[in-house]
């Protein structure tokens, strides 16, 4: 009987996925062909128009503020109850311990002063990765007439909600909520947040020698030839700080950019069954993101904050 | 061929013939990876630190073409 209903399952999938293929809007040529646009669409309240990727990060903020407040309410009160934690308390304390963890096996013993950034940028990455997810991030919105240089669509009214259709007209959609990693500015803001605490740590840990790392006067004046080489070694180290901060932005950016990009393409193109796989995909990349985020985060700050002595 | 046709086509190179490197270097950083971890199960977690920080540096190279790309179809 079991083995009956999935078989029908299966079964009623597939023939969903065909349907769409062939019989429903691709095979009928009458796809709306996502409009896809770098900077933040912005739609407008009142007199200023806010960018939809703002919404996307607020959204974020408040789900992360909400949980970890809930979640410590026992301990910032200072109740016996957070002796014996329960429910969310839960949740949060094995969150935070797992990557507290992870993080010490990295850092060692100077891992407890930056476990807060590190922690937060992970959190807050992968927060603002997986809410992309949810549906109605990217379609649902107001229409609007048509910017210049953009393709419009015809609009047709179902009851009391305008669809978009796949004939050409003057009108697009500007959603409300998009996903903040998708507009450059929020990757490179944590890009840029990340590279200046690394060098703020390194000079917390060494003092000031730790610019001899850049500008090595010392390898120069005394090394010969090998000091000049180090010299040398020390420009190439300045140079790649501001690689790194390309480099962070630019991978955050690019690969939820692309998975926007891919799960729009993907359900106007087979809207049943095949956009599952995707979403799938898009939740191990947010994660992922996040993870990498934060690993190397930490490993720059590792690197940066080992004295002289320790690397021999 | 008209400059916005060069433009995608310049894009879709870019990006395309950029990813060959990366594609290739980040295969080898998995198969040592997954070597080292079979060799010394009990370094898994050393492995994966390191094995994640090469994978960066070889993707930052896909990276600087996957902006060379961006550029040319929403900037230049």
């Amino acid at each position: 009987m079991k083995r009956v209903v999935t078989i029908l399952a299966v079964l009623i999938l597939i023939g969903l996925c065909v349907f769409s293929c062939f019989l429903g809007p691709l095979g009928r040529n009458v796809v709306v062909r996502p409009h896809i646009q770098m900077p933040a669409e912005a739609f407008p309240v009142g007199p200023v128009r806010v960018p939809n990727t703002l919404m996307g990060l607020l959204i974020a903020d408040l789900l992360l503020i909400g949980l970890f407040a809930a979640g410590t309410r026992h301990i910032r009160a200072g109740r016996p109850e957070a002796m014996v934690p329960r429910g969310l308390q839960n949740l949060v304390e094995t969150i935070y311990e797992f990557l507290a963890n992870f993080l010490r096996n990295i850092l060692g013993d100077r891992a407890e002063k930056m476990l807060p950034l590190l922690i937060t940028f992970f959190l807050f990455i992968l927060v603002a990765n997986w809410i992309e997810l949810i549906p109605g991030f990217d379609t649902v919105g107001i229409i609007e007439h048509v910017h210049e240089g953009v393709e419009g669509h015809a609009v047709q009214k179902v009851g009391p909600i305008l669809l978009l259709s796949h004939e050409k007209g003057e009108y697009m959609l500007i959603p409300f909520l998009r996903a903040a990693n998708t507009d450059l500015n929020v990757p490179l803001a944590l890009a840029l947040i990340s590279v200046f605490m690394t060098q703020v740590y390194g000079v917390q840990a060494l003092g000031w020698s730790y610019f001899y790392r850049f500008v090595n006067i010392k390898a120069l004046v005394s090394g010969g030839l090998m000091g000049v080489m180090n010299f040398a070694v020390g420009l190439l180290e300045t140079l790649s700080e501001f690689t790194k901060i390309i480099s962070f932005g630019f991978r955050l950016f690019g690969n939820i950019f692309a998975g926007m990009v891919l799960l729009l393409v993907i359900s106007s193109l087979v809207p049943f069954v095949a956009p599952l796989l995707f979403y799938l995909l898009e939740l191990f990349v947010g994660a992922v993101q996040a993870l990498v985020f934060m690993m190397l985060t930490a490993a720059f700050i590792a690197v940066a904050t080992a004295g002289h002595g320790e690397h021999h | 061929m008209d400059v916005e046709a060069i433009k995608l086509l310049a894009a879709g190179l870019a990006i395309g013939l950029g990813a060959i490197g990366p594609g290739i270097g980040i295969g080898l950083v998995g198969l040592g990876g997954a070597q080292a971890t079979g060799r010394n199960p009990e370094a898994a977690g050393t492995v994966l630190t390191n094995m994640i920080l090469a994978i960066a540096f070889a993707e930052a190279v896909a990276i600087y073409a996957l902006v060379i790309a961006l550029i040319l179809i929403f900037v230049a």
